[in-house]
């Protein structure tokens, strides 16, 4: 029978959760949503099957095989990074929006679990998408590069870039995932902010030159990304030579997420107002 | 501010009782924008107590609910549940458990998963987790159902499973924003026995807000109807009713060729509901004052009848229940 | 008659005379811009494989007694192998440069950056031009031999490329009975 006395208010079941317990609690949780539902499994069946195709027309078609080794090695790379960060800036910016559209949203938050602890499960559970996609990708990188010597500098590379941009992409979904009115609106800002941080890597080098557009390149941390990686494994540079483009990408790994859990502290039922 | 009092003792409760009480609500307000959905609302609520948290659509008791679950800032006021003040955010939702109005499910976690995470969540090991959710499916009849997935419960299923929900950190109140919304009369009826069960078994205090006017008066030992975010009645089911002074009706049957005579005597005892006599030809409908009791209304009615030569063939009473009575306190503000 | 001829001999004369000269002051003249201009370059040879940077100057020289100004130079890339396909985009973003004025018997270096982009014959040379185009001073070629280059070998790939996607294929539908199992 529950005690109403104010100091022994507590219920019955165990002591109150930690935030440390609550935070890992939420996480497997999260985990096992994503992935024994098969919604992560499925994501990442669409996203090797891109891969195969890659690396089949890659390693076949005439025309296409113009590709020097190594340049097919950071094709690949940059493929597994560009995909990856698709899937966990999807998952982040489905992560509160989603529940609160699904209606799941307050029972959590019911719970006497930390919003900071249940913003931190769900990226983890994010994350966890890019970790997936590495670990597709380093096989199909392995047979690219076998030959020429490029395989372990592509695969620490890779996964210090990809962790950076992910981490990144990670706070980026759940801030727009906090603040969004709907589900649909979150995605949908998630999509357009992805592609406005790839497209200055796609831009031709005229358009880069000049301090403008060198300043968009360095801004830029999927630009700067993916720059580092091209340098590193097409022009053969050493892991240090180029960590200068490194630092935006670290800045925002660790930015944007320490942004996300200060606004998360406020989540609440409504988007916009505190709880 | 409305006192509610608690059962005066519980068979088996510890020998240390606590006097606190079990809510206690201080000029509660909270607006939206412009609108403003609950008003400087007070009262407290005893420990044990089952209350009825009534009002039309709009009145403010989700918002209320959610206020006193922490889920919502208030505006200003303030409020304590189970001594704890408003402030301790983190203990009160250790010590509540609520089932939310539209509440969500996740589709592909089993209904013992799901417990169980949520037991997890309130500081449970998960071993003691799993047990607490076997154990609370049992209890409200989906023992059998632990490993299913949600998505295939029926409704009734899911709200029975959304107030499991609601007992995993054994709370001392326990809050269920409409619990049978939406089932059939059966699955209303399992809603309501798990409600009084709550209340007797744990002796947890629990804030029932329905629709359904017959299933508080059924359940619940006190009642509180808000309109437009004000508290407009408060009190046992009987005392509102009467307090409400809701008028009642009856029908008295007697011989069809003495209804004009029977007409004219009621009407001279001011007893009358409708002299056009737009019932059947037997029939004459009485208007019975509702500050009176209704047996002295009846008795003087059927006196009269009586002392004019005019047999008695039947008489049924309506009205005087409780959604009598929150149309009384209602209606007139363009609400119900 | 014969004095009009005679009359109209000895006006053409000097006429043709000017014109002659105006013919001739103006290809001396292209011959002046033409011979001014000498563009010479640092290397004559270079190996590189594919995705290698390479970097060299070219030195172009006023050899006249009059400025250049505002002189263009643009660097050329070919290959002479007609199945190797070349883009010079691909090879060099900054293919043009603009030339300070060089004095009378003075000289400037451009330094260029050429990255090997595919294997084969290729060859690069510097040409001069000045703003209105008249002419075009090249220099001598640098034969660059792009060798080694390693395309992706295509033995082993079905497996790879088949095997993957069903293993994750695998995974997906043991969620799917999972979730069966649960109903």
């Amino acid at each position: 029978m529950a005690d109403l006395d104010a100091v022994d208010a507590a219920p019955t079941t165990g002591t109150p959760a930690t935030s440390a317990g609550s935070t890992w609690t939420v996480a497997e949780q999260e985990l096992r949503d994503l992935w024994l539902s098969g919604r992560g499994v499925a994501m990442l069946l669409a996203y090797t099957v891109l891969l195969s195709i890659t690396t089949y027309l890659i390693a076949t078609n005439q025309e296409l095989n113009f590709l020097e080794q190594r340049e097919a090695v950071s094709l690949t790379l940059q493929l597994a990074v560009a995909v990856g960060g698709l899937l966990v800036v999807l998952v982040a910016a489905d992560a509160v929006s989603g529940e609160r559209e699904r209606g799941t949203l307050e029972s959590l938050l019911l719970t006497p679990a930390p919003r900071r602890s249940i913003i931190i499960g769900k990226g983890i559970a994010a994350i966890s998408l890019w970790i997936g996609a590495f670990a597709l990708a380093v096989p199909y990188i392995w047979w690219i590069g076998r030959d020429v010597g490029t395989f372990g500098v592509a695969f620490v590379g890779g996964l210090v870039v990809g962790t950076l941009l992910a981490l990144a992409l990670t706070g980026i979904g759940l801030l727009i995932s906090t603040f969004s009115q709907s589900n649909g609106l979150s995605l949908a800002l998630s999509f357009v902010v992805l592609l406005a941080l790839y497209v200055p890597h796609q831009m031709p080098a005229e358009a880069t030159r000049g301090w403008a557009g060198e300043l968009v390149l360095k801004l830029d941390p999927f630009s700067a990304g993916l720059l580092y990686l091209e340098r590193l494994i097409v022009n053969s540079h050493s892991l240090s030579q180029d960590l200068g483009l490194l630092v935006v990408p670290a800045l925002c790994a660790v930015g944007l997420p320490a942004v996300a859990l200060l606004v998360g502290g406020r989540l609440s039922l409504l988007p916009r107002s505190g709880s | 501010m409305a006192a509610i009092e608690g059962p005066a003792g519980l068979a088996g409760s510890p020998s240390r009782v606590s006097p606190l009480p079990a809510i206690e609500a201080h000029a509660l307000r909270r607006s939206y924008r412009d609108h403003v959905a609950v008003s400087s609302v007070d009262f407290t609520v005893g420990r044990g107590t089952v209350l009825g948290l009534l009002g039309p659509n709009g009145a403010g008791k989700t918002t209320l609910i959610r206020m006193l679950s922490t889920l919502l800032e208030p505006d200003s006021g303030s409020f304590e549940i189970a001594g704890l003040p408003r402030t301790e955010t983190r203990r009160i939702r250790q010590c509540i458990g609520v089932l939310p109005e539209s509440p969500g499910y996740p589709r592909w976690q089993t209904c013992q998963e799901w417990l169980t995470y949520h037991a997890r969540l309130y500081g449970a090991s998960r071993r003691d987790a799993r047990a607490t959710a076997l154990r609370l499916l049992g209890e409200v009849g989906l023992g059998e159902r632990a490993e299913s997935l949600i998505a295939g419960l029926s409704r009734g299923m899911r709200q029975r499973l959304g107030i499991a929900r609601s007992l995993v950190n054994e709370p001392v109140v326990v809050f269920l924003d409409e619990p049978t919304l939406g089932l059939d009369p059966h699955g209303q009826q399992q809603v309501l026995d798990l409600v009084t069960r709550i209340a007797g078994e744990r002796g947890a205090t629990v804030v029932l807000s329905a629709h359904v006017l017959a299933e508080v008066e059924q359940a619940c030992d006190h009642v509180i109807i808000l309109n437009r975010g004000h508290i407009v009645a408060d009190g046992t089911v009987a005392g509102v009713v009467r307090r409400a002074a809701a008028p009642r009706r009856g029908v008295v049957r007697v011989p069809p060729h003495l209804r004009t005579h029977a007409f004219d005597v009621l009407a001279a005892q001011g007893l009358v509901a409708d002299r056009t006599g737009n019932g059947h030809r037997d029939e004459v409908e009485l208007r019975l004052p509702g500050d009176e009791p209704p047996e002295e209304s009846t008795s003087a009615a059927l006196r009269c009848l009586l002392d004019a030569g005019v047999p008695v063939l039947g008489l049924s009473l309506e009205g005087g229940r409780l959604s009598d009575a929150f149309l009384a306190v209602t209606q007139g503000d363009g609400n119900g | 008659m014969r004095a009009l001829a005679r009359i109209g001999v000895a006006c053409a004369l000097p006429l043709a005379l000017l014109t002659t000269y105006d013919a001739a002051a103006a290809s001396t003249e292209s011959a002046i811009v033409a011979g001014q201009v000498v563009v010479e370059l640092d290397q004559r040879e270079v190996a590189a494989s594919p995705g290698q940077k390479v970097t060299f100057e070219s030195t172009v020289r006023n050899t006249g007694d009059r400025p250049l100004a505002d002189y263009v130079a643009h660097l050329n890339i070919l290959s002479t192998d007609k199945s190797v396909y070349v883009d010079p985009e691909d090879w060099s973003p900054k293919r043009t440069q603009f030339l300070d004025e060089i004095r009378p018997g003075g000289s400037t270096t451009l330094s260029w950056d050429v990255r090997a982009v595919t294997s084969g014959p290729i060859l690069l040379f510097v040409s001069v031009t000045s703003p209105t185009a008249d002419t075009v001073s090249s220099s001598g070629p640098l034969k660059m031999t792009v060798g080694g280059q390693r395309v992706v070998n295509a033995g082993g790939v079905l497996p790879l490329v088949l095997w993957m996607p069903a293993g994750v294929l695998a995974l997906l539908g043991a969620t799917s009975v999972r979730r069966r199992r649960h109903r």
